[in-house]
């Protein structure tokens, strides 16, 4: 196992021209979470041009698909992204998980209208916000992101309390 | 005997989101910390986190590898 590389990913595909927002572990911790995470996740735009521009940033990372057998023919490509929808990738630079469309929000424009920017590295990156966090979450209504729905709660609230 | 730190469950509903998170066991102190930051330096500490917990883990992973080579 490897530590994912955030900063060279993300900085990857927002220099590639790649439409895409950071959403998951990634951008709870962007707003103060403290759990770690293993991977980023980013929602991306299903347009050809878009894709195409995924793809190139990508390349040469050699993406393949994590936990899949060694033999498992799998090229990242155009085509390859354009039949599929989400990837769960293992990369040069850690695990990278790519959605085409996120539970309890939808396709890429409704993930980006419960988005905000952040500057991140220096660059303007759209980051799901807390709130469209909390709609995944509970979407997803997994055991696992309990915790996690209660931390991103707290979160919320001790945002919109005065400074001390 | 009860636990006196415990939130009674009969109030947990009318609790702030702060009281319920800390009743999961969340460590509140450490999301109050984290807002002191900016974004980017919340990933970067995020980042060496992970860093760190993977290298605990591949440490842990060889000590268990050495034990075996003694058996």
């Amino acid at each position: 196992m490897r530590a994912t590389q955030i900063e060279a990913i993300l900085t990857r595909l927002s220099q590639g021209g790649v439409e895409f927002l950071v959403i998951g572990g990634v951008a709870a911790l962007a707003h103060g979470s403290a759990r770690v995470t293993f991977d980023v996740d980013v929602c991306y735009r299903r347009t050809r041009e878009n894709i195409e521009r995924l793809c190139e940033a990508l390349a040469s990372l050699h993406p393949t698909l994590r936990g899949a057998p060694p033999d498992l023919p799998f090229k990242f490509d155009v085509a390859t992204v354009t039949t599929g929808l989400n990837f769960t990738l293992s990369t040069d630079l850690g695990d990278l998980d790519l959605l085409g469309e996120v539970a309890g929000l939808g396709e890429y424009t409704a993930v980006q209208a419960a988005s905000e920017t952040l500057p991140l590295y220096g660059l303007p990156m759209r980051v799901l916000t807390l709130e469209g966090l909390l709609t995944a979450k509970r979407a997803a209504a997994r055991r696992k992101d309990e915790e996690a729905i209660v931390e991103l709660e707290a979160l919320l609230e001790l945002r919109k309390r005065p400074p001390e | 005997m009860t636990d006196p730190h415990a939130v009674p469950l009969a109030s947990a509903q009318n609790a702030s989101a702060v009281e319920r998170a800390m009743a999961f066991g969340v460590d509140v102190t450490l999301l109050i910390e984290n807002l002191r930051y900016s974004p980017t330096e919340r990933l970067r500490r995020g980042e060496q986190v992970l860093a760190s917990v993977v290298a605990f883990k591949e440490e842990v992973q060889r000590a268990r590898q050495r034990q075996k080579g003694k058996m």
